[in-house]
């Protein structure tokens, strides 16, 4: 893999969230490298810091009600956690875009959909209306959303989801930001959309080189188009590599805990695999490695000691006091 | 085709009876008053003194009041100032108490704080005694009553506003605007405000209404609207000597009032059912 120009390079981030039910200590301290051109999966389960990572990237969270600690570096120079308003609105869109969930919810419901990608267009470069209508449209075109000129003024209840999934795609990558940061684009679409949109997302990869930071909990959908991959579990990530290396060698025993439970075509009779217990709350500190209550390898280290990383190859960092 | 037509007319919304019927009068009100120099039979000022207290006659639609003058011709006159004032009341609460409500939901934090703080303050006073207290300040004029209304009515309309940007500001669309890179004030006025303004409209209808009720309070009480003008608290004000020899002098402007404040009551109600099932 090449590692020589990082779009975006975080390390030690970590993120409190003050909530009405005290604070929660959603992200510990990860560290994580997106290269240019790159489609960087994270995986783990609900509420393992997936999305509040997602989120800190373009600083979404309320600031104040957040706390973040370490830096996120954008194009290695300016720490996002350091910027002014001004330059996180330039920032956004332009250079880092996000795609939410759930489309449906995801565009104003009361703009023409249209209108929404020409204002991100606007918002990030001199065009006047006609030019932006003019390349919002070409977009739309190749994206898929046909026929484009007659959809530009519908409304957004008027479309599928997967077509709304399309738009949003569309005002995301309209000002061509460097890295697209996707938070589970295709969960709430059923399986054949999800293919066709995990088919555009290669697209636009192959065709601008854009970098895509790509957020799910389904692994099958990392095998079918990420590079690398880190697994996340309670706030950090447990294990990153080379997506082959962590399918054929998961060094972790969540990741091969993870990987044994995906539903097999041929497995019949058999009761299907799954993890025992469910994820720590991220409300308390956690004592020694998080996994351990559900690790079958749990030695007694692993319930006194954090884990340190450990390099098992350049690219696979594993973070388990179980080395072999 | 004609049984259609029919049909489609009464599955349509609007047209249901909570909202054309209010509907109907507030705009036979409201032509009235403002082509009331065309419809007036009379001058609404003259004195006629030979011909006092009148019934109503065929010269005379509503009869004459204790000073001659023609009772229907200040009925449609008489709306005017009242109507002007509360559009005033309501145009000057909803503006100010729209634009500090948005920007204190959204923003939050201290600005949220002293505008709020101050508004509790505000809403501790009786309606009525604050606008005394305008008045023993400023003198007596429908201007003065105006301003000191729009002022006290500004506190519920920013509450209202500020509640619903707090629950549509933490919507998904907002989050993804914000992650495209639009400005705060894009955000609050294009994206946030749409989708709050059917919700604040039905609060400025039924604050409209209220805003004629205190309004003729005060004229009733010789705050507002000065006499000699036409204007319906006044008319009541002064045919309350004459009640019972000649009632139509009371009777005619306060039906008008209690017709107007009514429909406008059903009306607000009428379109908040009809918002609602739209959002079903």
């Amino acid at each position: 893999m090449i590692t020589m120009d990082k779009v975006l390079s975080i390390s030690n981030l970590n993120i409190k969230l003050h909530t009405n039910c005290g604070t929660i200590h959603a992200v510990r301290g990860i560290n994580l490298d997106i290269a240019k051109g790159e489609i960087h999966g994270i995986v783990g389960e609900s509420g393992c810091g997936k999305t509040v990572s997602a989120k800190a990237i373009l600083r979404l969270h309320n600031d104040l009600f957040t706390n973040y600690s370490g830096e996120i570096k954008y194009d290695s120079k300016s720490d996002i956690l350091k910027m002014t308003n001004k330059e996180l609105m330039n920032l956004r869109g332009k250079y880092i875009s996000l795609i939410f969930q759930d489309p449906v919810q995801s565009l104003n419901p009361l703009l023409k959909i249209g209108g929404q990608i020409t204002e991100t267009i606007r918002a990030h470069s001199k065009l006047n209306s006609r030019e932006a209508y003019i390349k919002a449209v070409s977009l739309m075109e190749d994206l898929g959303i046909h026929p484009a000129e007659e959809r530009f003024n519908q409304f957004p209840f008027e479309l599928s989801g997967g077509m709304l999934q399309r738009v949003m795609i569309a005002a995301a990558i309209s000002s061509n930001p460097r890295l697209l940061v996707a938070d589970e684009p295709t969960t709430a679409l059923d399986v054949t959309m999800q293919a066709k949109i995990l088919d555009l997302f290669k697209e636009i990869r192959g065709k601008t080189g854009m970098s895509i930071l790509f957020i799910t909990h389904n692994f099958g959908v990392v095998a079918e188009i990420c590079d690398r991959v880190s697994v996340m579990y309670a706030g950090k990530i447990v294990e990153s590599g080379n997506v082959k290396d962590i399918f054929r060698r998961p060094a972790h025993p969540y990741t091969k805990a993870l990987i044994e439970s995906i539903p097999k075509a041929k497995q019949t009779g058999k009761r299907m695999i799954a993890i025992p217990g469910s994820p720590p709350e991220l409300s308390c500190e956690i004592k020694g490695c998080a996994f351990a209550p559900r690790c079958e390898y749990a030695e007694e280290k692993c319930f006194s000691e954090s884990p340190r990383e450990y390099k098992i190859s350049d690219s696979h960092i594993n973070l388990c006091h179980l080395k072999k | 085709m004609r049984r259609k037509l029919i049909l489609k007319l009464k599955n349509q919304p609007l047209l249901a009876p909570s909202i054309s019927i209010p509907f109907l009068i507030l705009a036979i009100f409201v032509t009235g008053a403002i082509f009331a120099p065309f419809l007036a039979t009379h001058d609404p000022n003259r004195l006629d003194l030979a011909n006092t207290l009148l019934m109503p006659s065929r010269d005379h639609l509503l009869g004459t009041d204790n000073e001659g003058r023609d009772i229907f011709s200040r009925l449609l006159f008489g709306f005017r100032p009242t109507l002007l004032g509360a559009i005033g009341v309501v145009g000057l609460a909803s503006i100010v108490g729209v634009f500090l409500g948005m920007v204190c939901g959204y923003f939050e934090g201290l600005i949220d704080t002293i505008v709020m703080r101050l508004w509790d303050i505000n809403l501790a006073f009786p309606t009525l005694l604050l606008a005394f207290v305008f008045v023993a300040c400023f003198g007596k004029s429908l201007m003065n009553v105006v301003f000191a209304l729009g002022i006290i009515f500004m506190p519920l309309i920013t509450r209202l506003t500020r509640s619903l940007v707090l629950t549509e500001k933490n919507k998904t669309y907002v989050e993804a605007a914000r992650s495209l890179g639009y400005s705060h004030l894009r955000i609050l006025f294009v994206h946030i405000f749409p989708n709050c303004i059917q919700t604040i409209l039905v609060q400025v209808a039924i604050s409209l209404a209220n805003a004629i009720l205190d309004l003729s309070a005060l004229s009733f009480l010789g705050l507002g609207v000065q006499p000699p003008t036409a204007d319906w608290a006044v008319m009541l004000q002064e045919g309350k000597a004459s009640f019972l020899s000649s009632p139509v002098v009371v009777l005619a402007p306060g039906i008008a009032i209690i017709l107007v404040i009514v429909s406008i009551n059903i009306l607000s109600d009428g379109l908040n059912t009809y918002q609602a099932s739209g959002k079903e």
